[in-house]
């Protein structure tokens, strides 16, 4: 008996017999031109016909019977691997570099702090004031202490309070004093001239 | 009056029903008892319905419950490489070879059980009333027992050659040669 030359139909044969082939036309178009595709469709219907019955299967008495669903297990991260403890450990790492970097730095330049303006008056009035010569240089030798006002102050401001003691002679030589602080700028600033819009055009 | 199932259950039982066999498994795997409901009920028929083209009769339920228990207690070490119904096949066909063997070394049990496999008499007492199907029936008790089982899966389980090789542990190309052979030898006993 000679075989069918399409087997590309021939091999979809029991899905037809069985119905669950997707696209059928073609394999149908095929099987009824084709005497021999006919005669396997016919045995192969003919076989599941003679399919031995099979017995009511309860669904319910074998899922019974079947070993428990595993219980899943939740995965435990270590404490070190936990988003809380990373988060403290990076906040603590940060807090700590801004303290040690802060304490660095009053280390290094201790008199870059601006006692003038951030103590009281009575503590201005009592304690030198130091105002360094140049900030870019070392604060040791280039400061310059203003010496406190002897007697308390009258109105409250310790600063002003003290040069009302002090002589004409005492305030020149304070004022030179402060004149020849490097700190304070030498040079007068550039005089600034804008330039008009009429100028400009007539210029140009 | 029975108790009607409320709208989660409904939901869940919906949601299952939409899901492949494989995302079935994980469901399962992940606590999900209801999975092994439509898992069984998708394949229990199919399953009965092999084991009793090989040759099982009064068994059958037993047969396909061992398969899911043992299927179900392995689930594990199914690699997905294969179809969840090609691999519960390849369960059902092992269990059933093992229970004929541990059979065979019973006597007694077996000359009391060698009634109930499908010989050509058995086979003519099962018939109903189509003759086309009786001598189909006929014929497939001409065929060698891989073949038989080759052709069974192929026409009444509709499996791809590829299927048919995983369930009875041969190659694709053997298992397309013993179909043809069978179908060949079925046609020219019909023709007889």
């Amino acid at each position: 008996m000679s075989e069918c030359i399409h087997s590309e139909f021939q091999d979809q044969l029991p899905e037809l017999a069985a119905g669950t082939i997707e696209y059928p036309v073609q394999v149908e178009g095929h099987v009824a031109v084709c005497p021999h595709c006919t005669a396997e469709l016919e045995i192969l219907r003919a076989v599941r016909d003679a399919a031995v019955p099979v017995p009511h299967i309860h669904i319910s008495k074998i899922v019974r019977a079947l070993p428990p669903a595993p219980i899943p297990v939740r995965e435990e991260f270590p404490w070190y691997r936990r988003a809380s403890f990373q988060m403290a450990a990076a906040f603590l790492l940060v807090a700590g570099g801004l303290i040690s970097v802060r304490q660095a730095g009053d280390r290094v330049a201790p008199s870059t702090s601006v006692a003038v303006a951030a103590s009281p008056a009575a503590q201005v009035a009592e304690a030198p004031v130091e105002i360094p010569a140049d900030p870019g240089q070392s604060s040791a030798d280039t400061r310059v202490a203003v010496a406190p006002a002897a007697s308390p102050t009258k109105s409250g401001i310790a600063l002003v309070s003290g040069l009302d003691e002090l002589s004409t002679q005492e305030l020149t030589a304070l004022l030179q004093d402060v004149d020849n602080l490097a700190a304070v700028p030498v040079d007068e600033p550039v005089e600034f001239s804008p330039v008009s819009a009429t100028d400009a055009q007539g210029e140009g | 009056m029975a108790r009607l199932p409320s709208r989660n259950v409904m939901n869940s039982i919906s949601k299952l029903s939409s899901l492949d066999d494989s995302e079935l498994v994980n469901e399962w795997l992940s606590g999900n008892e209801r999975a092994a409901t439509e898992i069984v009920g998708r394949h229990a028929d199919p399953l009965a319905r092999f084991a009793a083209s090989l040759g099982e009769r009064e068994q059958i339920e037993e047969v396909v419950q061992d398969t899911f228990v043992r299927a179900f207690g392995a689930i594990e070490s199914f690699r997905r490489e294969s179809s969840l119904r090609t691999w519960l096949f390849t369960i059902e066909r092992r269990l059933i070879l093992d229970r004929r063997r541990a059979e065979a070394r019973e006597p007694e049990m077996e000359m009391v059980r060698s009634g109930t496999y499908s010989t050509p008499g058995d086979a003519l007492d099962e018939m109903l009333a189509n003759e086309m199907s009786e001598r189909v029936r006929l014929s497939m008790e001409t065929l060698s027992p891989t073949q038989r089982d080759v052709f069974r899966l192929r026409a009444e389980q509709g499996m791809s050659y590829k299927e048919i090789a995983e369930v009875l542990e041969t190659t694709e190309g053997s298992a397309r040669v013993h179909y043809h052979n069978a179908v060949r030898a079925v046609k020219e006993f019909l023709n007889e």
